[in-house]
């Protein structure tokens, strides 16, 4: 799309235990690149530990990395949380951590959470399992995004599984999310159409990525200035919002 | 006074009408008892061995839980339909995956009956 730049806010790493063990920052951030995708969205289920080998890998590639987490609330609905600084990610990382239930990962189950640095080197093992609930509901969590100038959108809000609308039936009043990302099965017409609580509301698409085939293939189109903005997630997801209603999605 | 009784998945199949969909290799395992809940991380929380599971959520994830937890078996209710990769990942954990058209509430009050305490 010609003057327009391609923003994946949706990609995991191996951390997430889902993902594939190629979803290292080298292997993912070049993809990304030969993709043109710009703006990546690492997150990781309910943790950001892989976050900052992913920033510092980005100074080698022209993508830049949004740091964040995709939380699970007590409700069971999927929420992104992304920030443009490593610390709130980690300070959000912390809190995050105090309230997941303290149960072991099964790795024969669920899959290996690992920690990578720059190079995409194993240098470590998550065991705690993060395919799970915090105790948190959504509009806490969203409230701890903003307060932290993240970006809060939640994730595949048509999905069956965890995702707000099939959850919740419907959208919280005053929750404090700047947009809502659509899964790869709808388009935004169609999401409206059966869940009339997302109109007027922005909507985004993006890859989800467990694997790395699956970065760039639906992204966000954005315009070059707000590429270049440095503002904080949280601005630049109002910005955001407000480009992708006028685009009429 | 109410009597504890052991039942297999598979009588309590049979006696309650429900379709076996994959994991017949868990069949004979014991009933001790049912949950019925939606919410994934509620099961990994508080699921105990050897519990039936009334749920009407489909996907592969319900499998996963379900061996974390140890449960005896999977019960997807009000008619709802499990996904092919669910009803494969079944097979490979050996988890049985019961359907019916009644809803949790009923097939609960109906173990309840069948002595599943």
């Amino acid at each position: 799309m010609r003057g327009k730049v391609a923003v994946d806010l949706h990609v995991h790493s191996a951390l997430s235990a889902c993902a594939g063990e190629e979803m290292r920052p080298p292997e993912v951030l070049l993809t990304a690149e030969q993709r043109q995708v710009r703006i990546l969205g690492l997150v990781d289920h309910c943790t950001a530990r892989n976050a900052w080998a992913f920033v510092g890998a980005a100074q080698a590639f022209d993508v830049r990395v949004f740091a964040g987490l995709e939380v699970e609330s007590a409700e069971g609905v999927h929420l992104l949380a992304l920030f443009d600084s490593l610390e709130a990610a980690t300070d959000m990382d912390r809190v995050i951590a105090e309230h997941l239930p303290g149960l072991p990962n099964n790795e024969r189950l669920f899959g290996k959470q690992q920690l990578l640095d720059e190079l995409g080197n194993v240098i470590g093992l998550d065991r705690r399992l993060l395919v799970t609930a915090t105790d948190l509901r959504i509009d806490e969590i969203a409230e701890m995004v903003c307060g932290r100038e993240g970006l809060a959108v939640p994730a595949h809000v048509d999905r069956q599984t965890n995702g707000l609308l099939p959850v919740l039936g419907f959208v919280p009043p005053g929750l404090q999310v700047q947009a809502f990302e659509v899964s790869r099965h709808l388009s935004a017409d169609e999401a409206r159409l059966r869940w009339p609580d997302l109109r007027g509301r922005p909507l985004l698409t993006a890859s989800d990525a467990h694997c790395l085939d699956e970065i760039g293939q639906v992204v966000t189109w954005i315009s070059e200035d707000l590429a270049r903005a440095e503002v904080s997630a949280r601005e630049w997801g109002l910005l955001l919002a407000d480009e992708v209603l006028a685009a009429g999605s | 006074m109410s009597e504890k009784v052991r039942l297999a998945v598979s009588e309590v199949a049979e006696r309650l009408g429900l379709l076996l969909a994959a994991g017949e290799e868990g069949l004979e395992a014991e009933v001790t008892g049912a949950l019925a809940s939606d919410l994934l991380s509620y099961v990994m929380a508080n699921g105990k061995s050897g519990q039936l599971w009334l749920t009407i959520q489909t996907h592969p994830n319900i499998v996963a839980v379900a061996a974390l937890a140890h449960l005896a078996g999977i019960v997807i209710v009000s008619g709802f339909e499990p996904e092919e990769d669910t009803l494969a990942r079944a097979e490979e954990e050996g988890m049985p995956i019961l359907l019916t058209a009644e809803t949790a509430y009923t097939v609960a009050g109906r173990l309840y009956e069948l002595g599943v305490r």
